[in-house]
Parts: structure tokens; C-alpha cells; sequence
């Protein structure tokens, strides 16, 4: 059929009535009240082990401490030549007569804690973290009708660790305009923490979450280390594993396969047919896909970040 | 310039080409009061460039947009026109710190002259160009501190417009938008950048900015339904002109028969040159102006001049324009042959000649290039040398045409569904969108909406639309054309590499097997045409023959929209279905024209949705041509022909932007009708203006073929040289019976004062037409 005559079918048609409809309650969660309006949390929480780095940057022999190559100048061959030599830490090269300078400045570095300098003269994320505790951290992941800012987000999933649990927040948007008060709740949670843990978080979710709150007017502020789990699992497995996409992590290095997941490109229309419907059936399988993404992502944190090998 | 006018009248290749000069008396500046004063950073500016007064038009626009109220500004090029956008836009900025304005050119190259001209003022605002060359680290820059960003539609749409979240400072303090060049946005690409200022508008409005249009063009017959047309707002006109201008002398120039126009250009340069006067010589196409200046060059006497004149097109990198401007504006270089490229913008010093080989397809464009001299006081020279088509022709005869009130309109069809559906699926892209938005548009765009969900392309929910594609919907809308297939024409003989691209439409006439494509000069045969790739193969070949394709041709009435009558007869205007099959082409001889073979097609047929117009002849009018002994099939077809030729004098628009089909007898009209149409997708509303104009066209129609001294039909009148059908059958007399009919005129059929053939001239053009029929052209 023509254009033209799409359109005179289209036109004859009468208008389209919308019936409003009363956000759903889903019995996993709970309809939160705030000053930007409603949204819905779901709340979940199990037992886990998030796997940290051991020591304490200050002491003598951790690995930031060992790291020689920190000091610019020394690359890996220079630094084998000095651990032959006998030094082992920068502590050893304050008696080095050409590196001692050099050396003042990493560690002082390193005792104030100047995290973004040190990871510019080299320093592995993994070695950096040994500056927080397993409690600092916020694992996220969105879910979002569509790859661009200017589509709305509706469920922003948050992931952390306190005393041996795995605790699972869920802010979900059921209708678009739940959406503001979904984002300045994340924005609040995000306070709490001071390390954001993601895939593919840096070109994806926090610049998204970042254009929303503009859209919305939401004042944001994201001053946290971040850990884009997406550039490490390249870094290790490149070779390895057929591609780094986080479900194929997951099958090789957590043995674990998914059920009926639902497939990404599936999610926006879902979310637009439930908006409608508001038919808690629809909406399960998309929640369940963010909370598997959320848990590998933290039983995968160790292995990917730190790699494959020893500590 | 007496003087030279004398030294072309007595050169021995003058034979009373001149067909009249006309006189255009110098104009006296006209100033005027602001009433107010600039901010004092602009006013010691202009102070220190000698500028103590402005011009009529520029205070009226510096008024009118202190009041917040959008414009159009129409004056001729040289008249200051920049300043009527830059000094309020700047005054303003200086006044209110963090206020943004966008600029929109059509070129990058304009673009880039416009930010030097705005840097000239050296105040403290922040400008820049943001286009596809500005490296990444600028983008950010320019994003978050910029007053005044400037940049081109394309960008506009691809990169701006879906990325606003990064924008959001810029839109939010965004006070004026100006768009320049305004009448260049018509027909396809106009209907286009009409969507893309409705969906700026869109954002504009999300982030609580209205801003003000300042709109600057040409001199066209409509310039405020136009600039209204396009912005989707009211827009005042400001008119009048204040700037000064000296004498000029406009010279009509009709080469003599069986001489190649080229020729005549190039000795005419080459004379001026030789007389030491500074002349610029613009044609119509780069390969014509690369040969103008080959036979100039020969003409010369003396050495020396060869390196005086160069050639100048768009494809010509920045630095070698810069160098060839800097020369003229120098004078080491004494003359230029260019493109329309040269029409626009740059200054390039006083030059005195301009010589105007064609015309360039707009009256508008005729006077900006015609602009490009007498910006001193000295009297300057203008020589419009007529090309052998329909137009060129009219112009010549109808001495009063080109200075008379601007007749040619700019047309766009905001309406158009097929350019308006990939802008519908861009506007859900940006933002998503809800029933506030409609008001920019028209219905049509909400049914295109319901028609992208059937699709699957959008989906629905709380009365809103949102984008449910997996690619970045601004990548699969082509501004500069209605159709998005574009077709490969590769080089077999040197690995396949990529000549060209060409649009569809054009693929299946242009280069079907066998057929003969000139590529920057040379010539190739294409061996097959891969339709599921949408390649051409071809090889380079030098062969001394040409090709010309046959198509058969049917439309079918869709709808009708309006309908009207006209002296007994019925015009209509609608939607029409046109399919058209490529069925075999024709070889014909270089130099004689002469058939020299050809071969049948077995191309699959095209089918095209647009608007047009037709005419029905009555039965009694067609009865009374065979009782004439006229052939009514070739008089459907000669006025259809020429109509179509003339048609660009109502509507800004080329021979190539319509189609036509007649026929004795058309199944839904049940009479012999004559279809003019539009050739893109949809249509953008030029057949619709001849039958708006339809006594008007007609009138001129009879006008040039009664005038046009050959025998049996000629390229300067009914001849068309798209024609489907190898310009048979086509019958002169019967094209003139059929005019003076519809126009209410009376036919006498022999000795006809007003067709100007006597019997014995009658014989021979009927000896004429039977020698047409069979394909032998003497």
C-alpha cells in the first residue's frame, strides 16, 4: 500500500481514547513516597562474599607500596633491574641516589590517598581500592527504553555489601512519570558510597542517569571512583572468551547459566506495553534480568577486576 | 563602459548579438536614524571602519528585532546585509551576558567567511563553527561557553538537535536564530530544513527559549509566506533598501544560430581581459567552466594573459579559494570563470564585467551573480549570453522580464508525508512526543506518527510517543534529497573503486547496461546494473557516440485535489502514481546525432507517488485539431514540453524537478490530458504552481513557441531533453492551436497573423514533421 493511502486509512480511523491507570503494586516491593512523587522499590537481600584486596596501601609491602613502576621513569625492564639490585618497595628507593626524589612523591602521594593522580602514574584499580572498604562500594546497572539520553530510564538497580549480604535495591519507574522521583532517589542513595561499580558503566549508565537529570533538572554530582568492570574483563579476556559480554562471563567463570532471560532489545517495548497494562507478569522477567546483572556482577567483581592469577 | 560596448560591436565576431541593453540608473545611499544607541564596544568598531550612519534597511531590522519581533530581510547582495543580524545580535549578547544565537548557512564555506566577519567586530563574546571539521575538543568547548555557534542544517539535524541534553546551556539562553541564504531552502531540501527548524523549535521551547528568526534573502516573489513557511511563525519583511549603487549597463546577448554559446563567452573574456577590465564569467556546470576557460585562454593575443584569468569551483580546497579570492581582490589576477560557487558572500574587490553564460535557473541567482560587480561608484557591465533552451530564450525576447517585479516564488510542502516521516521519527528520537507538539505541525504529522507504530518503529503509551529503533534515527534521513537509495557507480577497470553515487531516481535513466555516463570528463560504458546492491558497473571507453534512454510512462490518478476551469476546458491538481519503465535506449552519433544503434531493456518498472497538475481538452476543441489537420498527440506533448520549461519562472524550480506524461485518451479522465508533476517523492509543490499560474504559463508558452523561428519544433521551444520518448511525436501548430484555445484566444488556421507561418512555410513544416516521425533529423 501506498503512503498516500495509508494515510486516508489512517485518517478515516476515529481518535485513539486512553484510559488512565493506576500504577500497579507488585508484591516483591513496596510504593514509596517522595517529593518528586511516587515510585516503586524493591528491596532483596542474600548471602555473599565480595572479594577485596587484602592489605593497606600505607604498609610497607602492599602492592601499591611494591609497585615500582610508579615512579616515572622506571618502566618493567628498569624495575627488574632494581629488584635484582635489592630493592623491592619505594621505601627501599629513598636510598636510590637517582630515584629517592622521585620516590618522596609517590609516597606522599600514596599517604594522602591522591587516588586520581596515582591512577595516572600507573596504578592498577584493583591496587586503589585497597583505599576503601567492601562497604564503600555501589554496584549499578539501568534499565532504559532505548540507547540514547534523551529516552527515558525506568529502573536504575543498585547493588551493595554489608556484614556477609548481597543487599539488592530496585528503583522502579511503572509509569514515565515516575521516572524524576526514581532518579533523585538514585541520586541519594549514590551519596552513601564512595565507589561505583559498573559495565560499561562509563559510556553508558552514569552518563545516561547524567542526561536524565538534566532532562528532569535534578542536580547531580558524581565525585566517585569509578570501576568499569567492562574495560577490565577486555584487559584479561580478550583472547580468552569468545566476547566480554557479561552473560558469557558469567557461563565461563561463575559456571552459571540463565534461564529465560529475557533478550536486552526486548526490554523497551516490554516496559511501553506495561506502562499500559500495568501487568506485573510483563515487568517480572526485565526486574529478574537486572537483578542476575547486578549479582554476577558482584560474585564477578574479584576475577575481573583483579584478574585471573594470584593476589 | 561605452567604450567597451564599442570594442565588442566592432570586433569581427559581432553580428548584432545585443538585443538590448538595459540602463539601470545609480542609486543614492538612503540613511536613517536608530533612535538608539549601540553598546559602545560596537559603535567604536563601525567608528573605526569609517561607518557613521546605516542604511534604511539595516535600522529597520536593528528596530524590528530590538522588539523582539523575527524577519525576513530581502536586499541584493552588497547592501550590508550582515550587519542587519550582526549588530543587534551583538549589541544584545554585550548587553546580556550568557545570551546564546545560532547561525545557519547552507555551505561550510559560508559558514567559516560569516565567524572571520563576526571575529572582525573583536568583542569580547565567544563564536566558533561547529560542523562535521571542528575537532572533537572544540565540540565541548563551543558547547559549554559559546554565544554564537555557527553551523549548516545538515549538522543541525545529525548532530545537534538528538545531543540538546549536552546543549541544554546553549538552548536555554538561546535569543536569536538567523538564517541566511533563505531562498536557497526550497523544494526538496527546503521541505527538509522546514522540519528541522520546527523540531529546534521543539527543544527551544522545552528548555523555556522562544528566540527570535532573523531571516535574510534574495529578491523572489514571496519572501514572507516563504520565511513564514519555513519557520512555522509570522515573520515581518523588511524591504527597503537603502545601500547605494552605481550605474549599471544590462546587456541581453543572443548568440548566433549554430554557434556554440562557449564560444561566444570565451571571446567575449578574452576581449575584456585584453581591454584590462576585471571581469568575472559564471556558467552553469564545472565542466563548462573548466572549457570557457580553455577557449579563453586561446583567444588571447597575448601570452601574457593566460595566467590572468583562472577558473573557480566549489571542490576547490580552502586554500586554493583563499588564493584565488586574494588575487582578485589584488588585481594580479584580472579575470574569473566560475560556478554559481562564486555567487555568494566572499568579497572579492570591484570587478567591473560580468558575463552570464545561461541562466543559472533563478532569476534571484541571475542577480546575485550580476551583484558581484558595481560595488564601486564606476559604471559596471553585465552581458547575459542566452543558452538554446525555452527559458533562456523567453528572457531574451521578454527584454522586461528579468527587471521587472521577481515573478518566481520559493516553494516547500511542509505536507509532504514522505520528507515528514523520517523528521516525525527524529522529533520522537529527540524527545518524546506529546499532543503540545502537534501544534507545529500539521495533522499529517500525527497520522505519520500512528502509521510508525503500525510499523513498529515508535510505540505508544500515556498519550505519548517514544522511539523504539535500534539506530540513530538521523543518520537514515537524507536532507539533500527525497529519496534515501543511493547507487554505487563503480570503475571496473580500476578495481572497482567508487566514482559516484547517484540517486535512485536517476540510476535507472542514467546508467542502465549499455549506457554512456560522463565522469569528471570521461567518458564510460556501463556492462550491468546490479539492482540488489544498488551498483553500476562500468569501464572506461572512448566512444564517439552517446546514449539516450526510452521509457514508457503511466500515471494514475490517486486523488484529486482541486479543480478548476479554464475557457471550457478542466485543470486539476492531486495525488498521482507514476510508474515508468526503462524499456531500451538508442545510440545516437556525437557530432551528427544520427542513430547508430540501441538495444531493448529489461528493467523492472519505478513507481512514484507525487503531487502534479493536469488538463483535459474538451472533445469539441480535440474534434476541430483533426479537422485542422493538426496531430493532436503531438500538440498535447509540444505544450507539455514547453510548459514545462517555462514553468521555473512561476516556481523556483528546474526542468528536472517535474515530470510530464499526455495522452489522447487517459482512462480516469476519459479525454486527452496533459500531467505535469513533480519528480520527488510526494511532491514539493511546483506543478501545483502552474495551475495556479496555469493562464499566466500558458500565455508564456504560446509566446515562445510562436516566436521561436524554426520549422518543426527546436530545443529553444517544445524539444525536452529528459524526453522519454526521443521528442516524438511533437506537431508545432497543433501545440499552437492548443494554446489558443485554452487561453480563450481565437485560432485562425491559415495565415495566421499570430503564428507567423505562411502556407507554402506550412508545407514544408508538414514535410518536417513526417521526417521527425521517422527518426531522420536533417
Amino acid at each position: 500500500m501506498s503512503l498516500f493511502e495509508r494515510l486516508k486509512n489512517v485518517r478515516n480511523k476515529p481518535a485513539r481514547v486512553e484510559s488512565g491507570i493506576s500504577p500497579v503494586i507488585l508484591p516483591q516491593g513496596q510504593e514509596i513516597s517522595s517529593r518528586f512523587g511516587n515510585y516503586f522499590l524493591l528491596e532483596s537481600e542474600l548471602p555473599g562474599n565480595l572479594f577485596f584486596p587484602a592489605d593497606f596501601p600505607a604498609d610497607e609491602h602492599s602492592v601499591l607500596q611494591t609497585n615500582l613502576q610508579l615512579v616515572r621513569g622506571i618502566g618493567p625492564v628498569t624495575e627488574e633491574k632494581l629488584r635484582q639490585q635489592g630493592y623491592t618497595s619505594l621505601a627501599d628507593l629513598l636510598n636510590h641516589p637517582r630515584w629517592n626524589e622521585y620516590a618522596v612523591n609517590v609516597i606522599n602521594l600514596i599517604q594522602n590517598q591522591q587516588i586520581n593522580e596515582l591512577q595516572m602514574l600507573g596504578a592498577r584499580q584493583w591496587e586503589l581500592l585497597s583505599y576503601f572498604e567492601p562497604e564503600d562500594i555501589l554496584f549499578i546497572d539501568i534499565e532504559t527504553t532505548g540507547l540514547w539520553a534523551s529516552q527515558p530510564l525506568f529502573l536504575i538497580g543498585l547493588l551493595y555489601y554489608r556484614q556477609g549480604k548481597f543487599f539488592i535495591n530496585q528503583l522502579f519507574a511503572r509509569n514515565y512519570s515516575e521516572e524524576k522521583a526514581v532518579i533523585a532517589a538514585a541520586n541519594e542513595v549514590f551519596r552513601n558510597f564512595k565507589v561505583l561499580v559498573s559495565y560499561n558503566g562509563k559510556r553508558f549508565d552514569v552518563p545516561y542517569i547524567i542526561g536524565r537529570s538534566i532532562e528532569h533538572r535534578l542536580f547531580y554530582s558524581y565525585p566517585h571512583y569509578q570501576v568499569d568492570m567492562l574495560f577490565h574483563a577486555r584487559r584479561h579476556f580478550r583472547g580468552t572468551l569468545p566476547d566480554c559480554k557479561l552473560v558469557t562471563l558469567e557461563i565461563n567463570i561463575l559456571n552459571f547459566q540463565r534461564e529465560d532471560d529475557i533478550p536486552g532489545y526486548l526490554i523497551p517495548e516490554t516496559y511501553h506495553r506495561f506502562t499500559k497494562k500495568q501487568d506485573a507478569g510483563l515487568i517480572w522477567p526485565v526486574l529478574k534480568h537486572n537483578r542476575l546483572d547486578l549479582l554476577s556482577m558482584a560474585k564477578l567483581f574479584k576475577p575481573v577486576v583483579h584478574g585471573p592469577g594470584n593476589d | 563602459m561605452e567604450k567597451l560596448l564599442n570594442r565588442i560591436k566592432n570586433y569581427p565576431s559581432y553580428r548584432g548579438q545585443i538585443i538590448h541593453i538595459q540602463e539601470i540608473a545609480s542609486q543614492q545611499a538612503r540613511y536613517s536614524n536608530l533612535g538608539f544607541a549601540l553598546h559602545p564596544e560596537i559603535g567604536s568598531v563601525l567608528r573605526g571602519r569609517g561607518i557613521e550612519r546605516l542604511y534604511t534597511h539595516q535600522v529597520d531590522a536593528i528596530k524590528k528585532v530590538r522588539e523582539n519581533k523575527s524577519i525576513v530581510v530581502v536586499t541584493p547582495t552588497a547592501s550590508g546585509k550582515t550587519m542587519c543580524y550582526n549588530l543587534p545580535v551583538l549589541d544584545s549578547i554585550l548587553r546580556t551576558r550568557g545570551q546564546t544565537a545560532l547561525y545557519l548557512f547552507p555551505t561550510k564555506s559560508l559558514g567559516q567567511d560569516q565567524l572571520d566577519s563576526i571575529l572582525e567586530y573583536e568583542v569580547r563574546i565567544k563564536a566558533g563553527v561547529y560542523d562535521g571539521d571542528t575537532p572533537d575538543g572544540e565540540k565541548t568547548s563551543l558547547r559549554d561557553n559559546a554565544n554564537i555557534i555557527i553551523t549548516n542544517p545538515d549538522m543541525l539535524h545529525w548532530g545537534i538537535l538528538p545531543n540538546h541534553l549536552k546543549w541544554h546551556r546553549f538552548f536555554t539562553n538561546l535569543k536569536y536564530v538567523v538564517i541566511d541564504e533563505m531562498h536557497n531552502y526550497r523544494g526538496v531540501f527546503g521541505t527538509h530544513v522546514a522540519h528541522i527548524i520546527r523540531r529546534l523549535r521543539r527543544i527551544c521551547r522545552h528548555y523555556g527559549a522562544d528566540p527570535v528568526f532573523i531571516l535574510c534573502s534574495a529578491t523572489i516573489a514571496n519572501p514572507q509566506e516563504h520565511a513564514s513557511r519555513l519557520t512555522g511563525r509570522a515573520v515581518e519583511l523588511i524591504a527597503n533598501n537603502g545601500a547605494p549603487r552605481g550605474r549599471m549597463k544590462f546587456v541581453l546577448w543572443r548568440p548566433p544560430a549554430h554557434t556554440p554559446y562557449i564560444r561566444e563567452v570565451s571571446w567575449l573574456l578574452a576581449l575584456c581581459l585584453e581591454n584590462r577590465y576585471r571581469t568575472i564569467a559564471f556558467s552553469r556546470a564545472r565542466q563548462v567552466t573548466e572549457r570557457i576557460l580553455r577557449f579563453t585562454r586561446e583567444n588571447f593575443k597575448e601570452e601574457k594573459y593566460a595566467g590572468k584569468v583562472m577558473a573557480y569551483r566549489g571542490g576547490y580546497l580552502a586554500d586554493e579559494r583563499r588564493k584565488i579570492e586574494g588575487a582578485l581582490f589584488s588585481g594580479s589576477l584580472l579575470g574569473v570563470v566560475s560556478t554559481n560557487a562564486l555567487e555568494l558572500g566572499i568579497d572579492v574587490g570591484d570587478l567591473e564585467v560580468c558575463l552570464i553564460a545561461g541562466f543559472p535557473g533563478t532569476i534571484a541567482s541571475t542577480w546575485q551573480q550580476a551583484g558581484r560587480v558595481g560595488r564601486s561608484k564606476k559604471e559596471s557591465l553585465v552581458i547575459f549570453i542566452a543558452v538554446e533552451t525555452p527559458l533562456d530564450q523567453y528572457f531574451i525576447r521578454n527584454t522586461g522580464a528579468l527587471f521587472a517585479q521577481p515573478s518566481e516564488q520559493a516553494l516547500i510542502d511542509p505536507d509532504n508525508p514522505y520528507i515528514l516521516m523520517g523528521h516525525a521519527l527524529c522529533a520522537t528520537h529527540e524527545m518524546p512526543v506529546t499532543p503540545e507538539d502537534y501544534t507545529l505541525w500539521s495533522g499529517t504529522f500525527v497520522d505519520l506518527l500512528t502509521l510508525l507504530e503500525e510499523d513498529g518503529e515508535v510505540a505508544y503509551s500515556g498519550g505519548t510517543y517514544f522511539y523504539n529503533g535500534q539506530t540513530y534515527p538521523a543518520e537514515r534521513v537524507n536532507v539533500r534529497s527525497s529519496s534515501s537509495t543511493l547507487f554505487h557507480l563503480r570503475d571496473t577497470g580500476g578495481g572497482n573503486r567508487l566514482l559516484e553515487v547517484l540517486d535512485e531516481n536517476a540510476a535507472f535513466s542514467e546508467v542502465y547496461p549499455g549506457a554512456v555516463y560522463t565522469h569528471q570528463g570521461s567518458t564510460y560504458v556501463v556492462n550491468s546494473l546490479d539492482l540488489n546492491t544498488g551498483t553500476a558497473f562500468m569501464k572506461q571507453m572512448d566512444v564517439d557516440y552517446y546514449t539516450m534512454c526510452g521509457r514508457e510512462k503511466n500515471t494514475e490518478i490517486l486523488s484529486t485535489e482541486t479543480s478548476k476551469e479554464l475557457n471550457g476546458h478542466r485543470l486539476y491538481t492531486g495525488q498521482l502514481k507514476v510508474t515508468t519503465r526503462v524499456t531500451g535506449f538508442v545510440k545516437k552519433h556525437e557530432k551528427t546525432g544520427q542513430v547508430v544503434g540501441g538495444d531493448r531493456l529489461a528493467l523492472p518498472e519505478r513507481v512514484m507517488e507525487t503531487t502534479g497538475m493536469w488538463v483535459v481538452i474538451n472533445e469539441k476543441a480535440a474534434a476541430r485539431a483533426k479537422e485542422y489537420g493538426l496531430h493532436l498527440m503531438g500538440g498535447l506533448h509540444a505544450v507539455e514540453h514547453a510548459s514545462i520549461g517555462l514553468l521555473p519562472l512561476f516556481a523556483m524550480c528546474d526542468r528536472n524537478d517535474l515530470g510530464g506524461l499526455s495522452t489522447v485518451m487517459h482512462p480516469q479522465t476519459q479525454g486527452p490530458t496533459i500531467f505535469i508533476h513533480d519528480a520527488c517523492h510526494g511532491g514539493v509543490g511546483f506543478s501545483e504552481k502552474g495551475y495556479d499560474k496555469a493562464f499566466e504559463l500558458f500565455e508564456a508558452t504560446l509566446e515562445t513557441i510562436t516566436s521561436c523561428r524554426c520549422e518543426a519544433g527546436c530545443p529553444m521551444c517544445i524539444y525536452s531533453p529528459k524526453c522519454s520518448n526521443f521528442n516524438r511525436p511533437l506537431d508545432k501548430e497543433a501545440a499552437v492551436y492548443l494554446l489558443h484555445s485554452l487561453l480563450g484566444k481565437t485560432y485562425n488556421p491559415v495565415l495566421n497573423p499570430d503564428s507567423r507561418l505562411e502556407r507554402p512555410v506550412r508545407e514544408r513544416l508538414r514535410k518536417a514533421l513526417k521526417n521527425n516521425r521517422q527518426g531522420i533529423i536533417q
